[in-house]
């Protein structure tokens, strides 16, 4: 199974202040990484889904995400931005720290279904949250983020 | 108190998962039985079955999408409730739903 999330998929200081261009920016790095068939589809998925209700989870998080066969293979990509940023209407909807997910719309095993029910969980966890704001070594998050699974 | 909760959400990805970790973590604190089932893009987990409806309480279902097998539910109070709101204000959500209860 290819890994759901490498070293080519965390981004610790963007510095982007805006929701679209940090899809954007993410969906990109995803492309570049031979993750996805087609970029715009896949675009065009998250944005969708954040127009329908905006995926900020509160406490700085938000988990946007797109199912559609624009995806190659199920990933996520991970941002921390320097400023936060708006991804709702409230206050309580800036946000830091970005998980992009991008799943297939059909694919053969549910096993990164499962991984990624267990990442949803895990970013409950407060101290879980708290760690990803201050780690700035790549291999240590991914292995952060792995353990989860 | 006993609180049977089924949460779903559009994708099914995500935040079905987060509401169910966030509304068993904020009841198994307060000393509550809480069982969540998720609809997700994973299929059916966790099931409430038959057995589970016994000294039911109140349950708390996601009005997000619409949930199978509501009918179980039937005798039980029910309160709907949009899942992000339940990530969000989890802990409030509860105190809201404990006072409409009534202490137990």
């Amino acid at each position: 199974m290819t890994k759901i999330i490498d070293i080519n998929l965390i981004e610790l200081e963007l510095d982007l202040d805006n929701k679209e261009s940090i899809i954007r920016h993410l969906a990109k790095i995803m492309d570049k990484n031979g993750r996805l068939n087609d970029i715009e589809q896949y675009i065009d998925s998250v944005m969708e889904r954040e127009e329908l209700v905006s995926t900020s989870v509160g406490h700085g998080v938000c988990i946007p995400h797109g199912k559609t066969d624009g995806v190659r293979i199920p990933s996520i990509a991970f941002a921390r931005t320097k400023k936060k940023v708006e991804w709702g209407k409230g206050e309580e909807d800036k946000v830091n720290l970005i998980f992009m997910i991008a799943v297939p719309e059909k694919f053969a095993s549910n096993d990164h279904l499962k991984i990624l029910a267990a990442l949803s969980r895990k970013l409950i966890d407060e101290d879980f949250r708290k760690r990803l704001t201050i780690i700035n070594d790549k291999e240590t998050l991914i292995q952060m983020l792995t353990e989860v699974f | 108190m006993k609180i049977l909760v089924v949460t779903a959400c559009p994708t099914g990805i995500a935040h079905t998962y987060m509401a169910a970790e966030a509304l068993e973590r904020e009841a198994k604190a307060r000393g509550f039985e809480i069982k969540v089932e998720t609809q997700g893009s994973i299929g059916v987990e966790n099931e409430i079955t038959k057995e589970d409806l016994k000294g039911a309480d109140v349950v708390i279902i996601t009005k997000d999408m619409s949930i199978k097998g509501r009918e179980r539910f039937k005798n039980i109070p029910t309160v709907k409730v949009s899942i992000s709101n339940i990530i969000k204000n989890t802990g409030a959500l509860l105190d809201k739903i404990v006072e409409k209860l009534g202490e137990k």
